[in-house]
């Protein structure tokens, strides 16, 4: 099951306390933002399982990127042998 | 220009160390080999040794998946070696550093940069999990149940302050910690200080006396956090503090309100106000480092936010001189950089170089 990148917004504070006290949703805690239009939002990384969850517990949910794919990319760009060795 | 792996990053602080920069260089061996037997090493920048000269600290690689830390903090290291050395300056864009702004840093100052605190974990995301966390505890209580999840213990949850946080945080408070050994990001250890990791890191504040400022290098959000990440601030009553076992079981109360603003708060970390002006000077000094290179604009906030913290490093970072005055205080932070955990390598270059610029510019500023 992939994990994707998400952006959680809740109807209010309590709301986006419950993401961590009630759901231990792994969430970015820097990532958390107010605007007071949209409210609060927060990033996190989630299964769709999860994502389902909060969806049906009122939680507007952005899904973004598959990080498992983005991850493996990423993985690509790690350094290999040893630069430094001369 | 790939990432650094594990063996690079060790590697580049042996070259930083080696002639011809080994005149004002020393590399420093740490006293704990991590759960993988691997041994980490942090490097000293200083020419001469005048008393009273301040010790700036930077610390990175602690999460795992946070791969450009440690890159940021090696490029850092090799390019005021180069300058220094070669008696130039420093331009990243529109940012320039002197040759006498490089003699101030390294001749005034003491920088010991640890750039790599968490081998066994930054090996483990570049090579399986790549969002992996922690670090790779495989002893108990993070016994083989089959579950990955149930390894390792999160860094920067594992130092002394407030780390017993459900004896000081109320239990309604959104803390993003546990005590659970299976948490797949924030288990906290079985006590403060368990992990070789943190006693590494540690070991730099208690054997370099003079570290009277501090960076814990993390991403992301584009932030640039000072003390306290427990609970709100305030600067009136020095008797509402952590130390005040009066307070245990009211921290992190302050769940802001539909405005966005900290609501009633039973509890307020406090900070002296001269303190907070420093933090924030200094700050907004790295921050327009940063923000000279190519726009960037970071901002410069307190740790604590909607979900408050405990056992971090800032925070123990900051703490030490209120617990044992004997102890140099040190302003603490930490910078959250990017705006993902691992952006593609080429985006990676552009933060390595605000982020080196903004540095410079603190050290210059201190």
């Amino acid at each position: 099951m992939g994990r994707y990148h998400i952006s959680i917004t809740g109807s209010s504070a309590e709301a986006m306390a419950d993401l961590v006290r009630k759901y231990k949703v792994h969430i970015i805690d820097h990532s958390i933002r107010h605007d007071k239009d949209v409210g609060h939002e927060v990033d996190a990384i989630a299964q769709p399982d999860e994502i389902q969850l909060l969806e049906k517990n009122g939680y507007q949910i952005e899904r973004h990127e598959d990080v498992d794919e983005i991850g493996k990319a990423r993985q690509k760009e790690v350094g290999k042998g040893n630069r430094y060795k001369k | 220009m790939p990432y650094l792996n594990v063996d690079e990053v060790e590697s580049a602080l042996s070259v930083a160390t080696s002639a011809p920069y080994n005149t004002f260089t020393e590399l420093i061996t740490l006293p704990n080999l991590t759960w993988e037997n691997r041994q980490c090493h942090a490097i000293k920048i200083a020419k001469g040794s005048n008393l009273g000269r301040p010790g700036v600290y930077f610390l990175g690689g602690v999460h795992a998946r946070e791969w450009g830390s440690s890159d940021i903090l090696i490029n850092f290291v090799e390019k005021l070696e180069q300058a220094y050395l070669n008696n130039t300056g420093l331009t990243f864009g529109s940012k320039n550093f002197s040759s006498a702004d490089i003699k101030t840093i390294v001749n005034t100052l003491d920088i010991i940069v640890f750039p790599q605190a968490n081998p066994d974990g930054r090996h483990h995301s570049m090579t399986s999990d790549v969002w992996w966390r922690k670090n790779r505890r495989i002893l108990p209580p993070n016994s083989a149940s089959g579950n990955p999840a149930c390894v390792g213990v999160d860094i920067n949850r594992n130092y002394d302050f407030l780390w017993d946080f459900p004896r000081y945080f109320d239990p309604s408070a959104p803390i993003v910690d546990s005590i659970d050994p299976c948490d797949y990001q924030l288990y906290n250890g079985p006590t403060a200080f368990s992990e070789p990791e943190t006693k590494n890191a540690k070991w730099i504040f208690d054997n370099f006396l003079n570290i009277s400022f501090f960076i814990d290098v993390h991403s992301y959000s584009e932030d640039i956090l000072y003390s306290w990440g427990d609970d709100d601030d305030q600067t009136n009553d020095p008797s509402m503090t952590f130390q005040n076992p009066s307070f245990n079981g009211s921290h992190g109360r302050g769940i802001p309100d539909a405005s966005g603003l900290p609501g009633a708060s039973a509890y307020r970390e406090y900070i002296p106000s001269s303190d907070k002006s420093k933090a924030i000077g200094l700050a907004n000094i790295f921050r327009n480092g940063i923000q000279a290179v190519r726009g960037k604009t970071y901002t410069v906030k307190p740790a604590v936010n909607l979900y408050p913290t405990a056992g971090t490093s800032d925070d123990y970072a900051y703490s030490r001189h209120f617990v044992d005055s004997t102890k140099q205080k040190v302003i603490a932070y930490t910078l959250e950089w990017g705006t993902e955990f691992i952006p593609p390598y080429t985006e990676m270059q552009n933060i390595i170089q605000d982020i080196t610029s903004g540095l410079l510019a603190f050290c210059v500023g201190v």
